[in-house]
């Protein structure tokens, strides 16, 4: 009876790590109604920048100093202390990993935006290849991957992209 | 709503797990002794609240050993630690008055080059001004306006620097992804001083617009209202090993 208690508990523990990100930082699905445009996918998330003119070197290195500026960001989350123990921490962790991310891209779209850069959204499926299942900063292991570096500042200099134009 | 999201950041800016250690805070007028070995930070925040109390404002000294680099970031002891004088958090009720608009702060620090660092959750890390602290001398840096760039704000430059619709909207409880902005108005010769600072002799900072530096915040990051727009970034050099050399920014001015 004890173990069917604890069982219970744990299951319910589990139930609130893996469905509380979703009420976290109140972030959109990946694929939503209401972004016909971009076919569905989150605007805020799959996109990339591109300057009409702009040599690849120079992209590569506007990129770089803004992943730069980027990269560090903490959400309030990693800056106070969170109670709720382990499950508290864990729920938290999770939070502050979504947080980062938003922050991060929020960050991008003003610095690559300051730089003159304009923002177009870029299909999930080949966003998700792209930065190789990272993000425009950094990859899964939190560091700046110069591979994807490279693509950005590849696409960021190529041809004006087809797709649709977001605000910055 | 404004008001306790820049608390809410300025008590995460300022808490770090290292043990409080000591730090630069306005002084109370009262408790002004005027010591001519430090630099003082003279500077109006606003807009104020009906207590007088204005939304914090980030400075932060500069490494002279590493351009571009502050001395004080994130995650060392709380830039408002009494001991912490390389860094400052300028806000709150210490001050020396307000007219209405904005309050007027003191504050001692290290003396060297300095930069008005950010405010609310936002670094200026993209462009901001630049100025000299020297040991006996209180520099007036001017006055600093703050505001969320939500489209809100009562000056119409901050208001006029509101962020794309999705970002505005951001969020339910707290919008993470908001960053702040500052508008910065040089100091003038007939600013108004109370005469318990003005009998010390004030020196008018000379500001050094569009010096950039780290995002020591670890925060949000913004370019103060009104510089020259952002430059490009100068592309890395190869030398003939194939090894690339990151470059100088290119709006640094020397000493930052």
């Amino acid at each position: 009876m004890r173990s069917l208690s604890y069982a219970r508990v744990a299951a319910a523990a589990l139930a609130l790590v893996i469905v509380a990100p979703a009420f976290a930082a109140d972030p959109p699905a990946d694929k939503e109604a209401g972004n016909e445009e971009t076919g569905g996918d989150d605007p805020a998330k799959f996109f990339l920048f591109h300057l009409d003119g702009v040599g690849f070197e120079t992209a590569k290195a506007d990129y770089s100093y803004c992943i730069d500026q980027s990269k560090g960001i903490l959400s309030l989350r990693d800056k106070m202390p969170s109670g709720g123990g382990l499950l508290g921490a864990l729920i938290n962790g999770r939070m502050a990993q979504i947080d980062r991310f938003r922050m991060r891209n929020a960050a991008m779209r003003k610095c690559m935006g300051l730089l003159g850069y304009a923002r177009y959204h870029y299909p999930q499926d080949e966003w998700k290849i792209l930065v190789k299942e990272g993000d425009i900063v950094v990859d899964n292991h939190n560091k700046v991957d110069p591979e994807v570096v490279d693509r950005l500042a590849r696409y960021a200099s190529g041809p004006t992209p087809t797709t649709k134009r977001l605000e910055p | 709503m404004n008001r306790s999201l820049a608390l809410l950041a300025a008590l995460a800016a300022s808490f770090v797990a290292v043990p409080a250690a000591m730090a630069a805070n306005p002084l109370k007028p009262e408790k002004f002794v005027f010591d001519p070995a430090r630099g003082y930070i003279l500077v109006r925040v606003g807009p104020v609240g009906d207590s007088g109390n204005a939304d914090p404002v980030y400075f932060v000294r500069m490494d002279p050993a590493h351009p571009g680099q502050t001395l004080w970031s994130f995650g060392m002891r709380p830039i408002n630690s009494k001991k912490e004088s390389d860094a400052a958090m300028v806000w709150g009720g210490d001050n020396f008055g307000n007219d209405g608009k904005t309050s007027l702060y003191l504050v001692p620090v290290n003396p060297g080059e300095w930069v008005i660092g950010g405010a609310g959750g936002t670094s200026m890390s993209l462009g901001s001004y630049g100025f000299t602290v020297k040991p006996g001398e209180i520099t007036y840096v001017g006055t600093i306006l703050t505001g969320r760039e939500n489209g809100k704000s009562d000056i119409p430059e901050i208001k006029a620097a509101t962020l794309s619709q999705d970002l505005v909207e951001f969020g339910t409880l707290m919008n993470i992804v908001m960053s702040d902005a500052i508008l910065v108005t040089p100091s003038a010769a007939g600013d108004p001083i109370p005469e318990a600072i003005a009998s010390h002799g004030v020196t008018h900072a000379s500001l050094i617009p569009g010096v950039r530096f780290n995002n020591f915040l670890a925060a949000m990051i913004n370019r103060a209202i009104g510089l020259e727009e952002l430059e490009h970034q100068l592309p890395a050099v190869v030398d003939s090993q194939g090894a690339a050399e990151a470059p100088e920014a290119p709006s640094t001015p020397s000493g930052y």
